[in-house]
């Protein structure tokens, strides 16, 4: 277990082992949003709701990155891991993602068929070596983004090698 | 003038707290609004949230409509009751406001484009069936235009779709069992739809679009009309890479969800796929500027001959009307986040030969 640095950290912990969901007053605006492997729960109140039904688990903190962090939970036997990502306005907390595996089935509550293609516009023309990134993209990830670009969209499965993915894992965790 | 705070940057309790002086023009305002955002929030709680219905009657104008996708709702009286049956089927409803787009008018006036997702859980019979204890969430968009304290005319579209599939039933169905009431009753087209049609089928021709597209943040107003042109009138769609964020995110009616150009690109195929010989009208668009960029909100009108299956089921050669409003979020001149809403079961009840 690491040292809780944050304040994301530190409200990981205090929500899902100790119940302090009060504090979700302060810490979100009423308009919140947090979106996960299947929906969208829009407003404080909501987000309130769910995590009175989620109960309270066991978990730890695996990395801390101010804004970002991964954790574990546990329920008994059952242990999996998760990442929580949170956007911010005027300090409180306007949307937060978060992956969870579980390891058990949800339903959406709506399922539409999927539109589009994944490669707009490609057609048979080859990945390229840069990744198509939206304006305000960090420059310092720019590298990392078209890595993961060429391995999965040009199919490039040999980027993928151990000393890669260790060297990213640690240069990315000192830049940023 | 003071500058006019939005939703962004505030929690509820700093919104609802008397905000003091008036900021802008507001003739014939209640003393109680300081601005047109204000106003929009503030009777919006104070009407849904505690329940004050009787402030619709100082809110409305007296012989106010109110368009939706099933027809018109003519005078403050309509109002009041369908406010009424809404909240007798969903009592503990929040409407959480996103954000206020609006721009001034003249001789004191505004309009006002309200985004509101909504929490409720239904308790009651609903115009969708009967009560199902669920909890569920919709958005609402509120087009208003308002003079003297009161909205004088409103385009209201709800995500109905998205609301029927959260209580567990099926839109299909439920749009073919209100049809089915509409064909008993011996209604044929209502003349409201036929005549909005008509207004869009009919509407100008424009020259084939070519050079870019207007820059959102010069003059949002350009931008929205061309795009809207470029995309469903010409069928342009690969406009869609030019105009959008790569990573944008799109919310749509049925809460659909979308990211980036292709599945962007694929919603826009499939409305054209649905609907072969669709034209669009863009009826209104306003915006202001928020952090980083700015909101822009865009109401559309779309008429089309149900003649594909890409969206609502087989073919049924139906003319079909669409009411819709979207709302941009633009940065660094693209769209980063759309959301639009309309009515999809009224859009059904249309294809299964009602309305």
């Amino acid at each position: 277990m690491i040292q809780l640095t944050s304040d994301l950290a530190e409200l990981e912990i205090a929500l899902r082992c100790h119940l302090e969901y009060a504090r979700l007053a302060d810490t979100h605006t009423q308009r919140s949003s947090l979106e996960d492997n299947w929906e969208v729960v829009k407003g404080r109140e909501q987000i309130l709701a769910r995590w009175v039904a989620q109960g309270r688990k066991e978990a730890a903190i695996t990395a801390d990155l101010g804004e970002m962090l991964a954790f574990t939970v546990s329920e008994g036997e059952h242990r999996w891991p998760g990442h929580r990502w949170v956007t911010r306005e005027h300090g409180r907390i306007l949307r937060e993602t978060v992956i969870e595996d579980r390891g058990v089935e949800r339903e959406a509550q709506a399922e539409h068929p999927p539109l589009g293609e994944l490669r707009a516009g490609k057609g048979q023309l080859p990945a390229s070596d840069t990744a198509i990134l939206p304006a305000g993209f960090p420059e310092a990830a720019r590298p990392l983004a078209n890595r993961l670009h060429c391995a999965w969209n040009g199919r490039a499965f040999d980027l993928f090698s151990a000393d890669w993915l260790t060297s990213i894992v640690t240069a990315n965790s000192a830049d940023w | 003038m003071a500058a006019i705070p939005n939703v962004g940057g505030r929690d509820i309790a700093e919104i609802l707290a008397p905000q003091g002086s008036r900021r802008q023009p507001m003739p014939g305002f209640g003393e109680e609004y300081s601005d047109i955002v204000d106003y929009i929030l503030r009777c919006t709680h104070r009407i849904w949230e505690q329940k004050d219905l009787g402030l619709i009657a100082t809110h409305y104008a007296p012989d106010i409509r109110v368009h939706t996708m099933t027809g018109p709702v003519d005078g403050v009286g309509g109002v009041i009751a369908g406010t009424a049956r809404t909240l007798s089927a969903f009592p503990d409803r929040t409407l959480t406001g996103e954000v206020v787009i609006w721009s001034a008018q003249s001789e004191g006036a505004y309009f006002s484009s309200h985004r509101i997702t909504s929490a409720a859980t239904n308790l009651g019979p609903s115009e969708l069936g009967p009560p199902t204890g669920k909890r569920i969430s919709f958005t609402t968009i509120a087009d208003c235009l308002c003079r003297e304290n009161r909205i004088a005319e409103e385009w209201l579209v709800r995500d109905y779709s998205a609301m029927a599939l959260a209580l567990g039933y099926r839109p299909r169905t439920l749009a073919a069992t209100q049809a089915a009431a509409d064909r008993a009753a011996g209604k044929g087209r209502a003349k409201w739809r036929v005549e909005a049609m008509n207004r869009v089928a009919d509407s100008a021709r424009t020259p084939f679009p070519g050079g870019s597209i207007p820059d959102p943040h010069r003059d949002p107003s350009a931008f929205a009309l061309d795009f809207f042109d470029r995309v469903v009138n010409h069928r342009r769609l690969a406009a869609v890479r030019d105009s959008y964020c790569p990573a944008a995110h799109w919310t749509g009616p049925g809460a659909r969800r979308l990211f980036g150009w292709g599945e962007i690109t694929g919603w826009f195929t499939a409305l054209i796929g649905s609907f072969g010989d669709a034209r669009i009208t863009v009826d209104s668009t306003t915006a202001v500027e928020g952090p980083g960029g700015h909101d822009i909100a865009v109401r559309w009108s779309l008429a089309g001959t149900h003649d594909g299956s890409a969206l609502y089921g087989a073919p049924s050669q139906e003319r079909a009307y669409i009411l819709a409003v979207t709302h941009w979020r633009v940065l660094g001149g693209r769209i980063a986040e759309e959301t639009t809403v309309f009515d999809e079961v009224a859009l059904l009840r249309q294809i299964e030969g009602g309305l």
